[in-house]
């Protein structure tokens, strides 16, 4: 991890509500990897006044220099304030942070990411490409209008499986029965050594982790949660997890982003 | 010209007056790529107690103007912990570290103090009395922070002066009517310093769902927000007592820093600040030094206590 001063290289809307910035990573000390993120400063005074986490969504070769694409969503302030900013400002950036998807060597693989929560996945996605795996890519939106990043996954050479909540793009449906649905139709033994990976919005998580239990299919997932430092120092972003016989608060930004579904105590 | 940064705390010489405040650094460890660690003043660890804690459910932190209530309640994993394996880090810290403890009795501040005084690397012990997110027992079944009341402060004082000779610092709570009052308890007691200001206690509300922003109903608020109030209690006590006290409350660059010590801070302590920008307390070091040569200070002393009245 490294605190640098990176500059933008591009910052735009890709879908409602929802832009890509590519950002100069030539500070970054070290190689991201998949489901790692960034810790971005969005303004530059005490008001908004903590940093915002991102995914890395790529790495990306920007005219032979290293750079990292991020896709955000404006929910607020300070993600108000990125989405204003242009090409050649300067950004304060810490990264990367956290630990990211660990993978195995599946045969099947279900990318399951709600809204935003794609942007945890696509580095997921390439790794998993390397690894010759069969990718199902589930995502799911309110509408047509807030799908994004779909041709990226399915350049990848995902099968892609669209589910909104007006049926305005793909099918009508909760991503989570729909992944349930599509599970049902592959031959049990294929299934042994496949795994769930997902990202978005926690009662999203919740049922995915339900229906992986239920498939008794192994699932990894990124959370997301309100951030201080970012480095595991004020033990602010914690998420409730099973410890022994008793429970234990971990920390998303350093222990996470990525858990195991199973071991979260969900309330 | 030589610029003289050293400030003295008790018996802990520090080569500079900036530390960074407990609960904003973990134990070090944290920030050690992102901070030259070994250019502080000092460093406070988060307050360690005698048994672990799981802390508060979450969210327990949310953003608000200039500011951020959080509301952890002291997530730790014990004093045998801390002395077992974060210890053996901190040795590699060239600074004095300072440990923050707290104890959910009055008792336990001199069971973990006792515990630390053989450990040769914390050079001070600072008493969290104020951590507003809980209320503890001060007697008899009787709940309430232990900062709001002068007896408790000076008993838990001296009965970790009794247990070790290591420096002792009480970190003291704005939530309370007459600042000045608890800090001269803590004087009493036998505290070496004292250091001011903790969090002030609020709230936030999602207007939506009409529920508190944070899991705990209330939490501490800190960040630039709260510097003027906390000045103001660094002046208070300043007037009041005699040892030296540790500034903290919203410092996010030397400007603020250098404030606070004109106040009568005689070291400075950055909190918040760290989450935004870990390298803050080494731009706060450069500054300090810089007003000093501006203004042909040749001892950080001179400035301490300075406010023009």
């Amino acid at each position: 991890m490294k605190q640098f001063i990176s500059k933008i290289i591009s910052n735009e809307r890709i879908a409602k509500e929802q832009y890509s910035m590519v950002l100069d990573a030539a500070g970054m000390s070290e190689k991201a990897t998949p489901g790692q993120f960034v810790h971005v400063r969005c303004g530059h005074d005490a008001d908004p006044l903590l940093r915002r986490p991102f995914s890395i969504y790529r790495v990306r070769d920007v005219g032979g220099q290293k750079a990292i694409e991020i896709i955000y969503k404006i929910v607020g302030r300070g993600t108000a304030l990125l989405a204003k900013k242009r090409p050649g400002d300067p950004i304060d950036v810490l990264g990367p942070l956290g630990n990211g998807f660990n993978i195995n060597n599946p045969s099947i693989t279900f990318i399951v990411a709600g809204g935003i929560g794609a942007a945890a996945c696509y580095m997921l996605a390439e790794e998993l490409v390397k690894k010759k795996c069969k990718i199902y890519y589930f995502f799911g939106a309110r509408s047509k209008d807030y799908v994004i990043c779909e041709e990226d996954f399915r350049a990848l050479g995902c099968e892609i499986h669209i589910c909104t909540d007006d049926g305005s793009s793909g099918h009508k449906k909760l991503i989570p029965d729909h992944l349930t649905d599509i599970i049902k139709e592959i031959p049990k033994a294929e299934l042994s050594t496949a795994e769930i990976y997902a990202c978005g919005p926690m009662i999203m998580l919740k049922k995915t982790a339900e229906a992986a239990e239920k498939a008794k299919i192994r699932c990894q997932m990124s959370l997301e949660a309100r951030m201080g430092c970012g480095v595991g120092a004020c033990m602010s972003c914690v998420v409730k997890c099973k410890q022994g016989d008793s429970f234990m608060y971990k920390r998303v930004c350093k222990y996470g982003p990525v858990l195991n579904a199973s071991e979260i105590i969900w309330e | 010209m030589g610029i003289d940064l050293k400030v003295k705390i008790g018996k802990i010489e520090l080569e500079n007056p900036v530390m960074v405040a407990s609960g904003t650094f973990g134990y070090g460890r944290e920030f050690e790529e992102l901070v030259d660690v070994d250019k502080l003043g000092a460093i406070v660890t988060k307050t360690i107690t005698l048994n672990p804690r799981h802390g508060n459910p979450p969210p327990r932190i949310i953003e608000t103007p200039s500011g951020m209530l959080n509301a952890i309640g002291i997530q730790n994993d014990g004093v045998d912990d801390f002395i077992g394996y974060k210890v053996s880090y901190l040795k590699n810290i060239k600074v004095p570290i300072i440990a923050s403890i707290a104890g959910e009795r009055i008792s336990e501040y001199a069971e973990v103090a006792k515990k630390l005084d053989g450990v040769d690397k914390v050079a001070g012990i600072e008493l969290n009395v104020s951590c507003p997110n809980m209320e503890w027992e001060v007697s008899g079944g009787k709940y309430r922070i232990f900062a709001q009341d002068a007896e408790a402060i000076k008993k838990i004082v001296s009965s970790v002066k009794a247990v070790t000779t290591k420096t002792i610092i009480t970190k003291l709570s704005p939530n309370v009517t007459d600042i000045s009052e608890m800090a001269r308890a803590a004087v009493e007691g036998g505290s070496d310093a004292v250091s001011l200001v903790n969090t002030f206690l609020g709230m936030a509300v999602d207007t939506k769902t009409k529920k508190p922003k944070i899991a705990n109903v209330t939490g501490g608020l800190s960040g630039p927000c709260i510097k003027p109030l906390a000045l103001r209690m660094v002046w208070e006590v300043y007037k009041a007592i005699k040892v030296p006290i540790i500034g903290m409350g919203g410092i996010a660059n030397a400007n603020d820093a250098i404030e606070f010590m004109l106040c009568g801070a005689s070291a400075v302590a950055v909190g918040t600040t760290n989450f935004v920008d870990p390298q803050s307390s080494m731009y706060i070091i450069e500054g300090i030094a810089r007003y000093m040569s501006d203004n042909k200070i040749k001892s950080i002393k001179e400035v301490v206590g300075g406010l023009k009245v």
